[in-house]
């Protein structure tokens, strides 16, 4: 059987990889994939300890459902939130200059 | 027969672990975005897999449903709808400097991790016990619809408000939605610049928030 | 009830209907004028259809209204209320049919309505209550909306209207500068006379509760035995009694308290008809009489039908007391103010007067009633005759005042030195108004005669069986003020209808001391009627207003056809409608019912001869009856002020209010008000001190504080770049930490 930690170590890479690439892209739908890709790690970890501890089993499925299902929620509401800043400011770089009224205003 | 069993679910593992941090190293560096995003729907489809092998076919249904039917299907509606997201000098790092601080600080923490991982006296803080037949779908059910129920019900909240507010969002009207909320208690209104593209904040702009800067700035 | 349907409707639609009644003017003016007319149609519907259903009620007539304290509202269905019910809700209606023509030109009349079927709906409450506490508030609900509706034309800016007879009153308060402020100050007098009444009533209702421990009257009579020989044993059953009784004086303006009535007819005509004959002075009647029936009930019931037992064995002193005080308020109150309409110059407030004349009839009858069958007499006849005097009086003052309103519609002014000859202008106004006098006077066969003299005779019998002189008092009361009611009656309409027309010029003149009040009035008359001669002539009233009039006049011819009806539901009985007949009709020829039916025709012959011939005959020639100087003109003086009793009331008031004025000027402004002025310096002393302190100090704290903190978030501002990346990192930097911090606690670094 596979231990634990294996499984724990894949899922803490994906994290660190979707850390990364939520700190360096300037992209936003690079970093809305960054994000998703963190959410997965942290899912192959939930999954891992449903069935590695015997009284997780159930929840440990069960909240890896929940997770999935607000995933899907919280992505469209992503995507809109790209539409509004790409209509607003006209691109989706987050590197862009940022004036200091905007820093005050937002 | 054993042994070879555990070694099969070992070569698989791996096999998996590998493919998935290929995926989705390649899903965040790839210079194309669509290319990106379809990386991104494979490397869902094989934690599916990791989801297999931990006993969890339902899940892996869902994930597979979820995952690599609707979220990437919904980042790639996201890049056709945002044609400039495939501008490729998007990809270029702003400095270097901030690159290495994100490969330090993200690497540092899967090590440290991994540290914690393999260290952890796992056995210890699990509790001895029989395992509950985790494939037992009809149990799960159980769980999420009649004993906690409440959480199904608060993450359909959730879910509804975010959808009203995506739809909030899309109904808006082009002038509206680039107005800073006004009112008294809010900030001034705030003009639409005439080039959203141009940079640089046109003088109108600055002439109408003078009296909020000054109000800040005191 | 009608339809099966529950019996708090009665009450409940004209009480919410008024609440509606905005609502409807939202759609349409006319619908608003006439919904209190429709409303209380139906309430007078659902009241006549509860005739058959005296005292054996075929639905639940309770229901719980506040359960924690136990308070039930509970419907009494006995002849009484049924009677008043009916008397009520009908006499209403036909008053608000009335009220749409007439008010039609008026301004405000949202709140001319709502009054008006809130009105309606107090007394509904009151009579069909089978709840003291419920009656109260039924009772307060008038006298609010009494308060209201006197006072209606709050607004008016022309000066008063004089009458050049008119007393000139020295004292200050009773000058007033616009009539607006006169018409408030009526409407207050009657709210606070009422309420002075009402103060001890409530004082009475509470302590009536503390001892029979319960609100309602089916069960005060049903224990009757017990609450009665306690409050007898030490004496608190006449002060209670008196008590209550006080708020049916204060109410039903009996002397003492009886000056509200007559100011009370600032109002607009209607309501002035509506307190007068179907509402407001009829609750203190409806109280005393209900008090006697409960009372009579209770001796009943203990005594296998025989209406003599308890009140003679336990408490025959005290009621005896009570009903003979009831009996003198009453006969004080039919004479004096009797007297006094003997001379006013006001059209309605003569009216006015002859209405507290016949209220004090009433509680004279129920004070004889109660004092006969404390005697061991029976009570029930006298009874009876009161209530007979209640409905015939509905109708006939109704018919009046609807009358007189015609008239005051038609001339712009209130006193009738103003009016004449306007026989041959008003020809059907003239007709219904002589039937309404003739029945006011109680000239057989209209209505008034037969309760009133039936009144006197009973009066009569009680002086004739009783050893007491009061008895004989009371009946030299009673028939002295059937006399001044005639003579008045006659004057009434000798002055206003005959002799010669005053009106052109006097119109005229009116007129124009009107013309701000009436102008937009005016005008909105030429464009309904396009003719000239409304200014110069005076014409009857449209059908809205003589309507209700015909059907009143009607009811007032034939009520001996209806009366023997009255007096089966009344006495429950069985007699067949022609026995009671014969019965009333040979009371009055045959002995000894005869000898008072001669008395008082005695009595009105002696004050209607002297009144037709100086005011029919002689109504075309100045009236010299009353000299300049001597004993005719002090006594025509002391009428005129009003026995100086409303004076009086004004005079402690005024100088009630300058004691007060110069407790001010010596006391409050000098002594007070000097401490307040320099403990105010001193303080303000202080406080240039203090303000130093607080600019200097407390607010450079404040200040200091703020400042700094500007600056130092104006100083971390660079670390918020408001960018996700950044964010994230620093996320991630907090978890690698948290992970670092696991580490070593695990001991592992």
């Amino acid at each position: 059987m596979i231990p634990l930690s294996w499984y724990l170590a894949v899922a803490f890479i994906l994290i660190g990889l979707g850390a990364y690439g939520m700190m360096v892209k300037r992209n936003l739908i690079r970093i809305l994939i960054g994000a998703e890709i963190m959410g997965n790690g942290v899912s192959i970890a939930l999954a891992a300890f449903a069935l590695y501890s015997p009284v997780f089993t159930l929840t440990g499925q069960a909240l890896i459902i929940l997770m999935i299902s607000v995933a899907a929620g919280h992505t469209a509401l992503a995507l809109v939130l790209m539409l509004a800043y790409n209509r607003r400011y006209g691109t989706v770089d987050l590197g862009r200059p940022i004036s200091q009224e905007e820093k005050i205003n937002v | 027969m054993q042994g070879f069993e555990s070694l099969f679910e070992s070569v698989e593992f791996l096999l998996i672990a590998g493919i998935v941090i290929v995926l989705a190293y390649l899903a965040l560096e790839h210079k194309e975005i669509v290319y990106a995003a379809f990386f991104f729907g494979i490397m869902a489809s094989f934690v599916a897999g990791f989801f297999l092998l931990l006993e969890a076919p339902f899940v892996a249904g869902m994930q597979i449903a979820v995952y690599t039917g609707g979220i990437s299907a919904l980042i790639i509606f996201g890049v056709l709808l945002l044609p400039r997201a495939q501008d490729s000098t998007l990809e270029a790092i702003e400095s270097p400097r901030a690159k290495k601080i994100g490969i330090l600080v993200s690497g540092s923490i899967v090590f440290l991790s991994a540290i914690l991982a393999l260290t952890f006296p796992w056995s210890e803080a699990i509790p001895e016990g029989t395992i509950e037949s985790s494939l037992d779908v009809a149990l799960l059910a159980e769980w999420l619809w009649s004993d906690h129920g409440v959480y199904v019900q608060i993450i359909a909240l959730i879910i509804v408000t975010s959808l009203v507010g995506v739809i909030a969002l899309m109904k808006m009207d082009k002038a509206e939605l680039m107005k800073d909320i006004t009112g008294e208690f809010g900030i001034e209104a705030k003009p639409l610049p005439e080039e959203p593209e141009s940079e640089e904040a046109p003088e109108a702009e600055e002439a109408a928030e003078s009296e909020v800067s000054e109000e800040v700035d005191e | 009830m009608l339809l099966g349907l529950p019996y708090w409707l009665i009450l409940v639609i004209p009480l919410l209907g008024s609440l509606f009644v905005p609502v409807a003017g939202r759609f349409s003016e006319r619908l608003r004028d006439w919904t209190p007319a429709i409303l209380m149609g139906i309430a007078m519907v659902f009241c006549w259809s509860l005739l058959p259903e005296i005292g054996h009620p075929t639905q639940t007539t309770s229901w719980m209204w506040i359960e924690v304290l136990g308070l039930e509202f509970e419907v009494l269905l006995d002849p009484l209320s049924v009677l008043m019910g009916i008397l009520a809700s009908t006499l209403c209606f036909l008053i608000y049919v009335y009220s749409t023509e007439y008010m039609a030109h008026e301004g405000d009349r949202n709140r001319f309505f709502i009054l008006m079927l809130a009105f309606g709906g107090g007394m509904l409450t009151l009579v069909l209550s089978n709840n003291l506490l419920i009656a109260f508030i039924g009772w307060e609900i008038m006298g609010f909306c009494s308060y209201g509706l006197i006072g209606f034309w709050n607004d008016k800016r022309n000066p008063p209207e004089t009458d050049p007879s008119d007393i000139d009153y020295k004292n200050p308060l009773l000058h007033f500068r616009t009539e607006g402020q006169y018409n408030t100050h009526c409407g207050t007098k009657a709210f606070i006379v009422t309420r002075i009444g009402d103060a001890f009533m409530l004082g009475g209702i509470l302590i009536l509760f503390v001892f029979t421990g319960t609100f309602s009257f089916t069960e005060m009579a049903a224990d009757a035995q017990s609450w009665w020989s306690t409050m007898a044993g030490i004496g608190m059953l006449v002060p209670t009694f008196l008590l209550i009784f006080m708020g049916a004086i204060g109410k039903s303006g009996q002397a003492p308290l009886q000056v509200w009535l007559p100011e009370a007819m600032a109002g607009p005509t209607s309501v002035s008809a509506l307190i007068h004959a179907a509402t407001m002075v009829k609750a203190g009647v409806y109280i005393t009489a209900r008090f006697l029936v409960t009372m009579a009930s209770a001796a009943g019931e203990h005594n296998g039908g025989d209406h003599i037992g308890v009140l003679q064995t336990v408490g025959f002193e005290a009621a005896l007391t009570f009903f003979i005080f009831v009996a003198i308020v009453g006969g004080i109150t039919a004479l004096m103010t009797a007297t006094m309409g003997m001379v006013s110059n006001e059209l309605k407030q003569i009216l006015a007067f002859s209405t507290l004349s016949q209220l004090g009839y009433m509680m004279l009858s129920l004070g004889v009633g109660g004092v006969l069958q404390a005697e061991g007499l029976h009570f029930t006849d006298a009874y009876l005759s009161s209530v007979m005097h209640v409905i015939s009086h509905g109708a006939f003052k109704a018919l009046l005042f609807l009358a007189s309103g015609g008239v005051i519609h038609a001339l712009h002014t209130k006193f009738i030195t103003k009016m004449g000859g306007l026989k041959q202008y008003m020809r059907k106004t003239l007709i219904v108004m002589w039937i309404g006098v003739l029945a006011l006077a109680g000239i057989p066969p209209f209505s008034g005669f037969w309760s009133k003299d039936s009144i006197i005779e009973y009066t009569y019998e009680l002086a004739a069986h009783w050893p007491n002189p009061i008895g004989w008092m009371l009946f030299f009361f009673a028939v002295l003020a059937a006399g001044c009611t005639i003579f008045y009656s006659i004057r009434l309409m000798g002055i206003t209808f005959y002799g010669p027309s005053k009106e052109t010029q006097d119109h005229h003149e009116s007129h124009d001391s009107h013309e701000e009040e009436h102008s937009e009035e005016n005008e909105e008359f030429h464009e309904e009627h396009q003719e000239e001669e409304h200014h110069s002539m005076p014409h009857d009233p449209g059908p809205a207003m003589m309507i209700p009039l015909y059907i009143l006049a009607a009811f007032t011819i034939i009520a001996f056809l209806v009366f023997p009806f009255v007096q089966n539901i009344v006495l429950e009985e069985s007699h067949t409608w022609a026995e009671n007949f014969a019965h009333m009709i040979e009371v009055k020829i045959t002995y000894p019912g005869i000898v008072p039916f001669g008395i008082t025709i005695i009595a009105l012959l002696a004050g209607g001869i002297p009144g037709y011939m100086m005011y029919i005959r002689g109504a075309d020639t100045p009236n010299t009856w009353v000299p300049e100087t001597g004993f005719r003109r002090r006594i025509h003086n002391f009428l005129k002020h009003r026995w100086y009793i409303n004076e009086f009331y004004y005079w402690i008031l005024n100088k009630f209010l300058s004691a007060t004025e110069r407790y001010r000027v010596n006391v409050d402004n000098k002594i007070i008000d000097g401490i307040d002025f320099k403990s105010a310096d001193t303080g303000k002393g202080l406080a240039t001190k203090l303000r130093w302190f607080d600019d200097n100090v407390v607010d450079g704290f404040a200040e200091g504080v703020s400042t700094y903190s500007v600056a130092a978030s104006e100083s971390s501002q660079s670390a918020q770049t408001g960018r996700v990346n950044d964010y994230v990192g620093v996320i991630m930097f907090g978890i690698g930490i948290l992970v670092i911090i696991v580490l070593l606690s695990l001991g592992v670094l």
